[in-house]
């Protein structure tokens, strides 16, 4: 027999009240994030989110089942990184939505937009310590956005609304929404309508026109100006008046960390990285500049490293972030603008006039000359060569996920990159262990595209149970792994900073990483000479499924230049040893 | 199966262990830089949690706050006092701003403005009658309670006037007291919400800090 229509079961005098064949809180939810656009979900089924789990076959979603909750939140940054939409991870209570945490700083701190739903115990047990309760919103509260946790099932719908456009609106960022059991399972006859916050629906600010005339005044008169770029631009999708921009006002462009990849790297102008372990043409370009321009960029320390070595002889500095609070947090720029990095630099293109700054340029290509990227060859592999393999055989539309050490500093130094959007990487929080995951879900969002993990030993290890996830999930993800036997930035920092006392950064006891991956079915390879590097990249891509090649690089292998701690820009120390 | 041994490099220097530490002192936040910030809240559930986690996840530290309704449903008012640290002052309000649930949020310390605070005071008479009364009276307070045992006098002011009126219960044995944080409006400002006019002004004897 046919179920009869809610509307002819529901009470005449009450019309309010639910039926059996309303929809409940579970279902509403599934239906606000299909609404919403979600095609993907990663998650983790546990028992609090088990009535989510029971109605999701019935939606159009496809879900990744993880191997452990932070991997969904690496998942889902990377997801929402490669693909510029809401990333959406799901855990249960308790253990499952605390193992969240650092995946959910790590996008926050990156400005990631990714909504995070949690189950809790029912809202009668909240705060009896029940059984896998946790006070996920306490927990998460320096690592979100915002967070909701919603006690009456009509408001679901609102909610999720507001959480995407929380999430993406201004400066994006992490949203979380905690949903106590049996909100999950309340049957729901009429959701409320969207829910008002002042300040959830504010749209950001135009830049100040104003402030545009003065950027553009003090551009124009300089003599010396440089051009820092950040992940804001990439955000803003404003790459392209960024170059306009540079070419406009002939001046050299740095990138931070995030922000590798929104600048072509072949560019004549291009700089490279600046900061801590910056390229030295880019730092002394900075240190001797009569403008700085920095864009969609936090000027962070390890951007600036020692503040009063930062930009010494700038005359102007113009700071332009989406975010107020970025701007006078580290550096005083004289000219603050808040606003879309986008709308700023196309604001400023439209008040500049073309002028070329040949002996500025001559200049800057001489310290190009002088510092060019420098790298021993002592007979043992070194791991700008093996990347230089793998960038040889990367497709333009390829994506490239670095970890976070001494990996992630020689993948972004020797990026060869010529469009946005295909390094990346976990630059505020460093978070060990992101790449792998990350990568998952930046295959998951582009299927056809193919996607390469670099990474470390001791970095892959701390996530490599995802290696079960790529084979269930068919996210053929080619992993790199540039194993020093060591943790390797840890070790050089004991060496240069902490009286070269090696403590505690032996890995010698990794596993096999090829008996690892065909554990899980997979392609595994080990190479030690830089003649085998580019055959086992190749049988890894031949492969169908995800791989690994396990790289036995020198041991001894640093990142240069760097910045010694506590030191200005313009004291970087390069490879003492190159040849 | 073990990877090549990393050893410690050949001829590393082992200086003392802190020769490579520099004497470096701790820098002082530079001078007395209280903010005095007031707010408008969505009154919803975890809202000060959320203030006060903000305030001590950016370095800032809380000396008073005040919170209570305003005239607007489901909008309260908050009056802090907040140091800021090593950051720079404009941190607070820039911080604080970036709360989804934060309407409007002032920095008034350099603004023309009043402050007003509360205390209960609670004083043991036994055996002591002679003395306390007269400095109850002297406190200028409305008597909320009186028995043979102790008097509980509620007094207000102007934060700095209060305290000194306070100190001056300090030679009594039996005095005890608690104070709100300070409730702070700068009536020259405009009103940044509509129907969210600062409190009431309490008296005449209020007056700016």
């Amino acid at each position: 027999m046919a179920a009869l229509p809610a509307a002819a079961l529901r009470e005449a005098d009450d019309p309010t009240r639910a039926v059996a064949t309303d929809p409940c809180g579970a279902e509403l939810l599934l239906q606000a994030l299909v609404d919403h656009g979600v095609t993907t979900i990663f998650g983790f089924p546990g028992g609090a989110n088990l009535p989510i789990y029971q109605f999701l076959p019935n939606f159009p979603l496809r879900h990744v089942l993880v191997r452990h909750e932070q991997g969904a939140a690496h998942m889902a940054d990377g997801y929402a990184r490669a693909s510029g939409r809401v990333g959406v991870c799901l855990a249960t209570s308790g253990p499952g939505a605390l193992n969240l945490i650092t995946g959910l700083a790590t996008a926050h701190y990156d400005s990631v937009p990714v909504v995070a739903i949690t189950g809790q115990v029912a809202t009668h047990q909240i705060g009896t310590d029940a059984f896998q309760e946790s006070d996920v919103i306490g927990s998460s509260l320096s690592v979100t956005k915002h967070s909701y946790q919603i006690h009456d099932a009509r408001e679901l719908p609102a909610v999720v609304a507001e959480a995407f456009h929380v999430a993406t609106t201004g400066r994006p960022g992490v949203v979380l929404i905690d949903i106590p059991k049996d909100v999950q399972q309340a049957l729901v006859a009429n959701p409320l309508g969207a829910i008002t916050r002042a300040r959830a629906h504010q749209a950001p600010p135009p830049p100040e026109p104003g402030l545009l005339d003065q950027a553009a005044a003090h551009l124009a008169a300089a003599e010396r100006p440089v051009i820092l770029a950040g992940r804001g631009v990439a955000i803003a999708q404003a790459e392209d008046a960024l170059r306009q921009l540079a070419e406009a006002l002939d001046a050299p462009v740095g990138t931070t960390l995030l922000g590798t990849g929104v600048f072509p790297s072949t560019h004549p102008l291009a700089l490279g990285l600046v900061g801590f372990m910056g390229t030295g043409a880019c730092n002394r370009a900075v240190t001797d500049c009569d403008c700085l321009l920095m864009v969609g960029m936090r000027a962070d320390d390890r951007v600036t490293c020692r503040i009063d070595g930062f930009a010494p002889r700038a005359q102007h500095m113009v700071h332009v972030n989406i975010d107020p609070a970025e701007l006078g947090k580290t550096v005083q720029a004289d000219c603050q603008i808040v606003g879309d990095a986008g709308l700023a630099l196309d604001a400023l293109l439209a008040r500049l006039a073309p002028r070329p700054r040949p002996a500025w340029r001559a200049q800057v290509q001489g310290w190009r000359e002088r510092h060019p990227p420098r790298y021993p060859r002592n007979g043992r592999l070194q791991p700008q060569e093996a990347l230089a393999e793998l960038y040889l055989r990367r497709r333009p539309e390829d994506i490239t996920v670095a970890d976070v050490g001494l990996n992630q500093m020689w993948a972004a130094t020797s990026w060869t990159g010529d469009a946005p959007g295909q390094f990346l990487n976990s630059g505020g929080q460093g978070t060990m262990g992101f790449a792998f995951p990350a990568a998952l879900g930046a295959q998951a969002a582009h299927p056809r595209r193919r996607v390469f993990c670099v990474t470390g030993e001791g970095g892959f290890v701390m996530t490599a149970q995802e290696l079960a996830t790529a084979v269930d999930a068919g996210l053929p993800v080619k992993v790199l792994i540039l194993n020093n036997h060591s943790l390797g930035m840890v070790r050089q920092f004991q060496d240069d900073f902490y009286g070269g006392v090696r403590s505690q950064v032996d890995l010698a006891a990794t596993p096999d990483f090829t008996l690892f991956a065909k554990a899980y079915g997979c392609f595994g390879a080990q190479v030690e000479r830089l003649d085998q590097v580019g055959p086992a990249l190749d049988a890894a891509l031949a492969h169908p499924g995800p791989a690994i090649v396990d790289v036995w690089i020198d041991p001894e292998a640093n990142i240069y230049p760097i910045v010694p701690l506590g030191k200005g820009l313009a004291d970087f120390v390069e490879c003492p040893d190159p040849s | 199966m073990p990877g090549p041994v990393v050893t410690l490099a050949e001829g590393a220097a082992h200086e003392a262990p802190h020769a490579h530490l520099a004497p470096r002192p701790i820098p002082e936040p530079t001078g007395r830089r209280v903010r005095v910030v007031s707010m408008r809240l969505e009154d919803r559930s975890g809202v000060m949690q959320r203030v006060t986690n903000c305030i001590q996840r950016r370095g800032f530290r809380l000396e008073t706050c005040a919170v209570g309704p305003t005239p607007e449903p489901g909008i309260a008012g908050l009056t802090l006092r907040v140091d800021p640290g090593y950051q720079p002052p404009d941190q607070v309000v820039k911080q604080l701003a970036k709360l989804i649930d934060v309407v409007s949020v002032e920095d008034i310390t350099d603004t023309p403005r009043v402050e007003w605070t509360t205390a209960l005071v609670t004083i043991d008479r036994r055996g002591a009658e002679a003395i306390v009364d007269p400095a109850v009276a002297r406190l200028d307070g409305q008597i909320l309670h009186r028995d043979a045992d102790r008097v509980v006098v509620a007094v207000a002011g102007p934060p700095a006037e209060l305290a000194t009126r306070l100190e001056a219960l300090r030679p009594l044995p039996g005095a005890d007291w608690v104070c709100s944080g300070p409730l702070a409006c700068a009536p020259g400002q405009p009103v940044t919400m509509a129907g969210t006019a600062a409190s009431a002004p309490p008296t005449t004897q209020q007056r700016g800090q």
